[in-house]
This record gives C-alpha cells, structure tokens and sequence, in this order.
C-alpha cells in the first residue's frame, strides 16, 4: 500500500510554530455510568486502524527544506490503556495529566485511548488525546464514531471507510483566495491596532495547561449569547485586577467549516476563526453584547472575513508564519478563547459496555491567550469547560469564572 | 413582485440552505429543524442574510425566537408576516 501523507495546512503549521516543544495535547473525555469496557475498545481501534492510519502517523519534514507533512504509520497501532484512579485522585488530575503529557510526534503514535474509572467502578472515562493539531475537536468526535461504526461490523465497517479522513486541497484559483486572504489581513491589521485587554499580559513564564468541568442541565442557545455571558464573567475578572472599561476584548471563535449533514474529513484542522471584539463595559449587560456580538458575527459572514482568514492563514503554506504575525506588529490581539465545541450524539453504549452521561472537549490553549472557555452538549447536559495555563489565572478565578457564567445561564447544576 | 407564500418562502430558504450549508446528499426537508440538521448559529447567520438580501430586511435579535427560526417552515411564516400585503 502507497505511503499516505497529509500536508498541514497553515492554521496547523502555525500552531506547531507558536506551541514550540511545549506539550500541546488536546483531549475529548466521554464519561460513562458504570465499567467502559476496555478490550472491546481496544478491538475496534485494531480495526479502525487500517481505515484511519494517520491515528498512529508521525509529523515529519521530509528534507529540510520541505513542507511539515503528516506521514502515515499503518504497521503500528495507537496504545490503548486502562487504569483505576487512585483513592485520592480526581478524574479533573488525570485529564490535566493528558493534557500536559509530553509525545513527541516525530517518533510516538499522537494519539492515544486511555479507558479510566472511579476506584469502585461505578463511573468511567475514555479520554481521546492527541497532539494538536492532528485533528480539531470536531474531527476527535467523528474518530469516535467512526469507531463506533467499525465495533458495529458489516455495514458499519463500510460506512467508516467510505469517510474522508483527510481535508482536501482547496481548488479554488489562486488569485481568488489571495484577494479573499488581504481582505482578511485588513480586518485583522485594524484588529491589532488598539491594543486590547488580556488576561495573559505580561505573563511571562508559561506553566502547565489545566482544565475545569461544571457540568449543567441547560437548553440550545446561540454563540452570541454564549459569549456574551462568558464576556460578562471575564470583564469580572478584568475589574479585579483594575483593567478600565475602556479596554476592548478581542476572542477568537472557532468556526468549523465542515459543510452539515455528514461527517466530513476526520484529520486534519477544519477551523477557521471570527474574532469578536467589545468593550467591558457593555459586557455588564448581556443582551446588549449578544446582539453586538451577532451583528459583529453578521458583518464578518457578510463581508466573507471567516473564509477569508482561512484562506489567509492556507498561504502559510507557501510563506513561513511571520508573514503572517509580522502586519500585526507582535500585538496580542486575544483576549481569550471561546467555542462551542460540540453537541455529541454519541450512540455509543454498545462499544463502550456502558451508557453515556455526558462528554466534553478541553482543547488546547497557547500561552496567549492562556484561556480558553467551550461548550460541549450531550442531550440537556452540557458540560462548561475552563481550560487556561498556570499564572494566567488561579484556580480561584476559574471558579468564579465558572460560577458567574452558570448563573448566566440560569441552569442547574448536574449531580 | 409575485406574491409569496409561505410554501413558496421555505422552498426558496431549503434551496438556499441545500446549495450554501448543508453537504451534498443530505439535503433538509421544510419541515426539518435546523438545530437537528447541525445548523450552527455562523450558519444560521447566514440564513438570515439570505434573507436580507432576498427579502430586504434584517430579522431583528428579538424576533430570534424558536418559534421562528426553528425550521425552513416557521422563518418562511415570519418572513410572509412580515411582507407587506400585495
């Protein structure tokens, strides 16, 4: 079989630039009522690997001035292992321990199942962790149900392999994505222009990356109000550390780019990005920043921005990122993350041995902007996520964080 | 301009949202909601400009409630009432 290789694509060759040798693993945690059962996960991966091989790639360049590429290992298997937390051990520790883990995926598997439970068993966990930016959250969701399908034999195995598993080349002319690219540029140059607040200035060193769960019971709302409750918890933290409500908020929002209805390529990066700006002081009202915010997000479907970025952030395959950072002129231009990452619908009870209770992304965030909030929904559960890097924020604030944007929602907690 | 019916709306949105959203082979029905098919809220606003652009005004963020644009078939409702009468 012909060895099978993937590009990265710019958003990805940036990110592998700015991550540097720093841990950069990302991870999907799907949490189960009872014993996950760990050899019948590990079968299915035997047996997706043939259909998905680049779960085992390594990231290589094939000479030294060659492209960062991908390369497919379909002899070896991504490990699959399983343990018990300790007594004393929260499952939050042993996910931030994924999270920091360091694989070099220039010689290990960058992807891997780790299958956890509660010492008596009652709850369980397959955390999926990767090497970012083998794959966006959304591609880890599609590994899993492809998984799923492979577990289910017959046509199921079918299904799977009939998947694309890899982006395509964009075939649109080159001149047509360089006119989409400088408009793009031009947004994010007046972007960069005033300087905005984030809560990773002056943060110099950077520490291990961490995560939070709250778990809620909560109904569909839209991005804009999302984020203009997140916008209200992080303009709180902004006062306590006496930022004025001058300062403007720049947040980059994943905008997955996967058509609907179908699955769509599994690796690869598939996000683009739309940066929402604002002022922390129409933060303090959240209806008002919502609908600021979907006027925002409406201008830049109007004016083609997302499609733009990402046709922008494409060139980066032909010139090397600081082209891309050097118009910005080294400004930070986050503020922090914030995405909704998923709404699984995950029928994976027969694979797994047991039901689902709930799932959630913790994605990874760079030391700029260090903070990193999303949303994942299973069914009326829907788990908020803090993740940030140490010295960014204390583990006091992300509590408050987490708590003021819960009662934003107005949800109640989960058991 | 031709009067436009709420069948004849939500024929005009499916197309829309068939063509620029959706992957091919897994077209919407009128009836379908939008959430189920994975109409996100940057694909939603997309809607909306459609309907901007076709019908000439902007849905303002109050009248963005499930009852309207929950499928093709309740956005084409609230776009006819919100035609002027032929």
């Amino acid at each position: 079989m012909a060895r099978r290789t993937m590009t990265l694509l710019g958003p990805d060759v940036l990110l592998v630039a700015m991550g540097g040798t720093r841990p950069n693993n990302a991870v999907l945690v799907i949490e189960c009522d009872g014993r996950l059962d760990a050899a019948r996960l590990e079968r299915a991966v035997a047996g997706l690997q043939p259909i998905a091989p680049f779960m085992a790639s390594r990231l290589e360049r094939p000479f030294p001035w060659g492209r960062l590429r991908w390369a497919a290992d379909e002899a070896a298997r991504p490990p699959v292992t399983e343990r018990r937390l300790r007594a004393d051990e929260t499952i939050e520790e042993a996910i931030d321990a994924l999270l920091n883990e360091v694989v070099d995926p220039r010689r290990a598997p960058p992807l891997r199942w780790h299958v956890l439970a509660r010492p008596d068993g009652a709850r369980s966990w397959l955390a999926l962790a990767w090497v970012h930016p083998l794959m966006d959250p959304r591609g880890a969701e599609l590994l899993v149900a492809m998984l799923d399908a492979v577990d289910s034999g017959g046509e199921g195995v079918a299904w799977a392999a009939e998947r694309p598993i890899v982006p395509p080349e964009d075939a649109r002319p080159w001149r047509e994505r360089g006119a989409l690219a400088r408009a793009a540029m031009g947004t994010l140059q007046a972007l960069a222009r005033e300087r905005a607040f984030s809560l990773s200035t002056n943060n110099g060193a950077a520490g291990r990356v961490r995560h939070r769960r709250r778990l809620v019971h909560s109904r569909a709302r839209q991005l804009p109000q999302t984020l203009a409750l997140v916008g209200r918890a992080v303009s709180g933290a902004a006062a306590t550390r006496g930022v004025p409500p001058a300062e403007p908020f720049v947040v980059p929002i994943s905008v997955d780019r996967r058509r609907k209805g179908e699955p769509g390529p599994v690796f690869g990066n598939f996000v683009s990005f739309h940066f929402a700006r604002f002022l922390t002081t129409p933060a303090d009202d959240p209806a008002a920043t919502a609908a600021a915010l979907r006027r925002d997000m409406a201008e830049a479907v109007r004016t083609n921005f997302v499609e733009g970025l990402w046709a922008g952030m494409n060139f980066i395959r032909y010139y090397p990122p600081r082209h891309l950072l050097r118009p910005l002129g080294g400004r930070e231009i986050a503020s922090f993350h914030c995405a909704d990452t998923g709404d699984v619908r995950p029928p994976l009870a027969t694979l797994l041995g047991a039901p689902v209770r709930s799932a959630y992304h913790a994605p990874c965030v760079h030391p700029h902007p260090g903070l990193g909030l999303f949303f994942t929904r299973v069914g009326d559960l829907e788990s908020i996520v803090a993740v940030w890097v140490e010295g960014v924020v204390g583990p006091d604030e992300i509590e408050r964080l987490l708590d003021g944007i819960h009662a934003g929602i107005g949800a109640a907690p989960a058991a | 301009m031709p009067a436009r019916t709420v069948s004849a709306i939500a024929d005009l949105l499916v197309a829309f949202v068939n063509r620029e959203i959706m992957a091919p082979g897994h077209a919407i029905a009128p009836e379908d909601r939008f959430d189920a098919a994975g109409v996100d809220s940057m694909a939603l606003l997309k809607v909306l400009l459609y309907v901007e652009q076709e019908f000439g005004f902007w849905v303002p963020d109050d009248d963005l409630v499930d009852a309207n644009v929950a499928s093709a078939t309740t956005l084409a409702r609230y776009v006819a009432g919100r035609l002027p009468a032929e």
